[in-house]
């Protein structure tokens, strides 16, 4: 039976602070390092590297824009998770453009974990390789597997180091940690449809040109402005995207959330891949429903089995949504699980297997790990 | 509507993945990672059939059973396991294939299968958990369609582009076979000619100078003759490498002809004082290289080389003049042997033609009989003659006599001295027969002839004398053979083979020029030679040189204990005779007793 992880956590944003953190997990006997810190923690780069480089177990982990322990987030401070079970990290740092080099090269850095069935994926957010990353990945890997993740990075859409290596915080990665015990997962998300479909007339990977023939960011405004009373401003998309975010309906009925990021007055650009001739709808939600999705995700895992360890990516956009509410949602994911501590992420994007076992990358989501 | 609208959507995905690549594999994974997406499926895959190469093909072989096999899934594995290892998969589909259905819906265990035909080549197998409605299964029916054709037009694409590649492969080796050595993997002689022709113009162009460098391995032909052709062979590859590492980017370096390299430098300055310093160090370069021992599982082998060049700069001398030139210059280095490396000149053109028309004289001399056999006689101290040996002379109608110092050693190049050596062998023979008939004074025992290194590597050798003296019906003891002491060590067990066999019959033995060259002694006292011929370097005023008294001395004292003979060549004084009897040498051969006599003053001498 696997041990539960050995967590400390520390509201600090010292780099002192981790790093006893980590001794103390080391000494404690756990076999792989995981760590979950917030960006606003502004950790100096050079003594991280120090930090890390000196650290003597295999170490994972990101840089989010807030940690989840227990029924709270934070935006400044740390969780250092001891893995009592031996894991095998791999950073996939050569994240080309080049669609067959890149799947490739995933296959031929893959091969040390081919056996591994359960994996904690951790991306860089702004490495724009990420999705073509779960789908190669997984291609790879094959059905049966099991993956939670989520992306890394900061809110202000910049890119930062922010995966933890052995030799450093870098970027531009995605992080893959092999583990050997099963992984029990579940997504879920409280969206709903509240206008559609569209046909995805013309898009190019997050892009999407036009839906029905129609310049996308136009027919957006539409949509929207059919639902409200009042006029929208020219900068109302900061405000309703959040709220109206877009989703892909597969045949069995899961709806895929994709979020749409920014526009340049056009297109719109999502947090993910939309396919031309795919149908998007016009999604909708609210507090309760969202957390209403969270509590079944939560139930749905403690009804597997034992959780030893809990491991939480849930989506920043979520976080803004819920506000300062965001403690109900992460009640719920606690509840079922008196005896162990929830500790997770904020996420800029999750990543964990669909209904039909593939790996994707999801928005708006929460995505619960087990192990 | 939103179910029609979710169909079209679905079918339109699908139908664009289809001709994304020209690529079958990259198309049809490309198509199934779509499936997955598009129809929520696990696992998706194509079987097709395939052909003798395991390429897929649409054609049917009607003569055997049609068998699908895996090409392509999404993802590539379930549960750890490669989808084109999954038995109970490939288990199913080709009873599927086999049936009359166009698409076929099968659970098996917890697994839902669709399978769909694809055109009459190929399956497409969907694994989902719940089953497909049947409105997209029939909706998926065009999008089969257009996947058969399009797989059909990727095969015929892959066919024309393997036919392709296989014509360019096959055309790039005879294009690599025709300018590459096959051993060395070097250029070869043809295409060094034509980089030498393309040196020419750009020397003219760009004001610049080549030089071609033929480098010939000295010793080679004893590494194939004694360890055989493939550590020749390994020699010439190692060689091969030596030379082009050494020379880089400043030349082309190709093989020329069996142990000939061949180096082309381009690009060199025009002034003749700065082109030689670096000619001159290449060659440098290039000697060291050869210079340092071969080695092989079958030992180590030293050879040296010789290097002849010439240097070109202008259009005055074309391709054949320059490789021609620089072949001269490396036959002179062979010949002079001191010099390793020569430049052409003109003067070796013209040793080489006045070569050339004196092995044509000796032709002909050979043809119209103008050697003769003279005979120098031999003594003993109390003044008897003992024998006589055979001297080769040419009788030149334009020059008069010839010295063999001149012609022998030209005769040697070629087989030219094995006719030569024929001619002494039959004339000895026919001159015994006609001694034999006179009343020779009882002391007189042989005619001796001089053997070449050649005639003696002849393996049938000894036959060729014992048929002589058939032939001629003269005795073998009347018939004596000179060797040098060099010329047997080149096979030193053939030629005791030889001499042994020649002396069972009686056919004895002398070992000429002896001081001069190298001798095992533990050789030398193996052969079955009866006499030392003290070479008249040393007879030479030994009365007043100690020094050749003391080589004297040691080589009579050599053949007491060999219990040889000892004979003492080119004594022209009294002074010289004294010494040597002093020394306890009693046979003579030289001017104090007789000048070489044709034969009929030879007949004269026995004459009452």
């Amino acid at each position: 039976m696997t041990m539960a992880s050995i967590i400390k956590f520390t509201e600090s944003p010292s780099l002192s602070e981790l790093s006893k953190s980590i001794n103390s997990v080391i000494e404690e006997g756990a076999k792989t390092v995981l760590l979950l810190t917030c960006i606003d923690n502004n950790y100096d780069l050079d003594e991280t590297e120090q930090i890390l480089k000196t650290c003597t177990l295999p170490l994972c982990g990101a840089v989010f824009p807030k940690v989840i322990y227990k029924n709270k987030s934070y935006s400044h401070g740390a969780i250092v998770l001891g893995l009592m079970v031996s894991s095998k990290v791999v950073n996939y740092s050569m994240l080309t453009d080049s669609d067959t080099h890149l799947k490739n090269y995933i296959q031929t850095e893959s091969k040390q974990i081919e056996h591994y069935q359960n994996f904690i994926i951790i991306s860089d957010a702004f490495c724009n390789q990420c999705e073509n990353f779960t789908d190669h990945f997984y291609d790879y890997m094959g059905s049966g597997i099991s993956a939670i993740g989520g992306g890394a990075g900061s809110m202000d859409l910049l890119s930062y180091p922010v995966i933890f290596t052995n030799q450093g915080l870098v970027n531009n990665t995605t992080q893959v940690v092999a583990l050997p015990c099963p992984i029990t997962n579940n997504i879920g998300h409280g969206w709903e449809i509240l206008e559609g479909p569209y046909l995805v007339t013309s898009s190019e990977g997050h892009y999407v040109h036009s839906l029905n023939y129609r310049p996308t960011f136009e027919l957006y405004k539409e949509i929207i402005q059919n639902k409200i009373d009042s006029p929208l401003e020219d900068d109302f998309f900061n405000e309703y995207s959040k709220r109206f975010p877009l989703g892909i309906m597969s045949l069995d009925g899961d709806i895929l959330v994709r979020d749409s990021l920014q526009t340049n007055g056009a297109y719109l650009e999502c947090v993910g891949n939309v396919p031309v001739n795919s149908m998007i709808y016009l999604l909708h939600s609210d507090l309760h429903k969202m957390t209403l999705a969270s509590e079944k995700v939560a139930q749905e895992v403690a009804r597997k089995g034992i959780a030893n360890t809990l491991l939480l990516f849930d989506c920043v956009t979520r976080d803004l949504l819920f506000g300062e509410n965001i403690g109900d949602e992460l009640e719920v994911i606690q509840r079922p699980f008196p005896n162990t501590s929830l500790v997770g992420v904020m996420a800029l994007g999750e990543i964990a297997n669909t209904t039909n076992g593939s790996i994707r990358l999801l928005n708006k989501s929460t995505v619960l790990g087990s192990f | 509507m939103n179910i029609a609208m979710h169909i079209m959507s679905i079918q339109h995905q699908l139908v664009l993945a289809i001709d994304k690549d020209p690529d079958l594999k990259k198309m049809l994974h490309h198509f199934l990672s779509l499936c997955s997406l598009s129809l929520n499926s696990t696992n998706c895959h194509i079987f097709l059939i395939k052909d003798k190469n395991n390429n897929p093909t649409y054609q049917l072989d009607i003569n055997h059973e049609i068998q699908l096999k895996h090409y392509v899934s999404f993802p590539m594995k379930k549960n750890g396991l490669l989808s084109n290892e999954d038995t109970e998969l490939s288990g199913l589909v080709n009873p599927f294939f086999q049936n009359n259905y166009d698409e076929q819906e099968q659970k098996v265990g917890s697994t839902l299968y669709h399978f769909f035909k694809i055109g009459d080549f190929g399956v497409l197998i969907i694994e989902r958990e719940k089953s497909l409605d049947q409105a997209i299964r029939n909706a998926l029916s065009p999008v089969l369609n257009k996947l058969a054709i399009s797989t059909i037009a990727a095969i015929n694409h892959h066919s024309l582009v393997i036919e392709i590649k296989t014509r360019q492969r096959v055309e790039e080796k005879i294009s690599y076979q025709a300018s590459h050595d096959f051993l060395t993997g070097l250029y070869n002689r043809m295409k060094i000619q034509e980089f030498l022709a393309s040196a020419i113009d750009d020397c003219i162009l760009q004001k610049q100078t080549g030089a071609i460098l033929l480098i010939n391995l000295a010793g080679f032909k004893n590494i194939n003759d004694v360890m055989g052709y493939h550590v020749g062979d390994e020699v010439l590859q190692q060689a091969a490498i030596r030379l082009k590492v050494l020379i880089k980017d400043m030349g082309i370096v190709a093989r020329f002809n069996g142990h000939e390299f061949i180096i082309l430098l381009r690009g060199l300055p025009v002034n003749k004082s700065t082109v030689q310093p670096i000619i001159n160090d290449v060659i440098a370069d290039i000697i060291y290289a050869m210079e340092i021992p071969f080695e092989f599982i079958e030992g180590r082998f030293s050879l040296s080389c010789f290097i002849g060049y010439e240097t070109f700069n202008n259009a005055s001398k074309g391709v054949q003049d320059i490789l021609k030139n620089a072949s001269i210059a490396v036959y002179e280095a062979f010949k002079r042997g001191k010099d390793k490396a020569l430049p052409y000149n003109e003067v070796m053109s013209k040793q080489l033609n006045d070569h050339i028309s004196y092995t044509r004289e000796i032709k002909q001399a050979l043809a119209f009989n103008e050697f003769e056999l003279h005979y120098q006689p031999q003594y003993d101290h109390l003044n008897n003659m003992i024998g006589a040996e055979a001297l080769l002379r040419w009788n030149n109608p334009l020059r008069g006599y010839e010295s063999p110092a001149v012609y022998i050693p030209i005769a040697e190049e070629s087989d030219l001295i094995m006719q030569i050596s024929s001619y002494v062998l039959q004339q000895a023979c026919e001159d015994i027969k006609k001694l034999q008939q006179l009343p020779l004074p009882s002391s007189f025992k042989q005619v001796s002839i001089n053997i070449s290194a050649k005639q003696l590597a002849k393996h049938d050798f000894a036959d060729t004398i014992i048929l002589a003296i058939k032939k001629n019906q003269i005795s073998p003891l009347n018939l004596k053979i000179e060797i040098t002491e060099s010329m047997m060590m080149s096979d030193i067990e053939l030629s005791i083979a030889c001499l042994e066999k020649l002396h069972d019959v009686g056919v004895e033995c002398a070992i000429d020029d002896f001081g001069t060259g190298y001798s095992s002694l533990a050789y030398l006292k193996r052969l079955p030679a009866s006499l030392l011929k003290i070479d008249r370097s040393f007879v030479t005023d030994i009365h007043k040189d100690p020094s050749n008294q003391a080589i004297a001395n040691m080589v009579i004292k050599l053949a007491n204990s060999l219990n040889m003979e000892v004979i003492a060549e080119g004594v022209e004084t009294k002074q010289e005779l004294d010494s040597l009897i002093a020394l306890g040498c009693y046979q003579y051969q030289g001017f104090y007793f007789s000048r070489p006599l044709t034969f009929n003053k030879l007949v004269q001498c026995f004459e009452p």
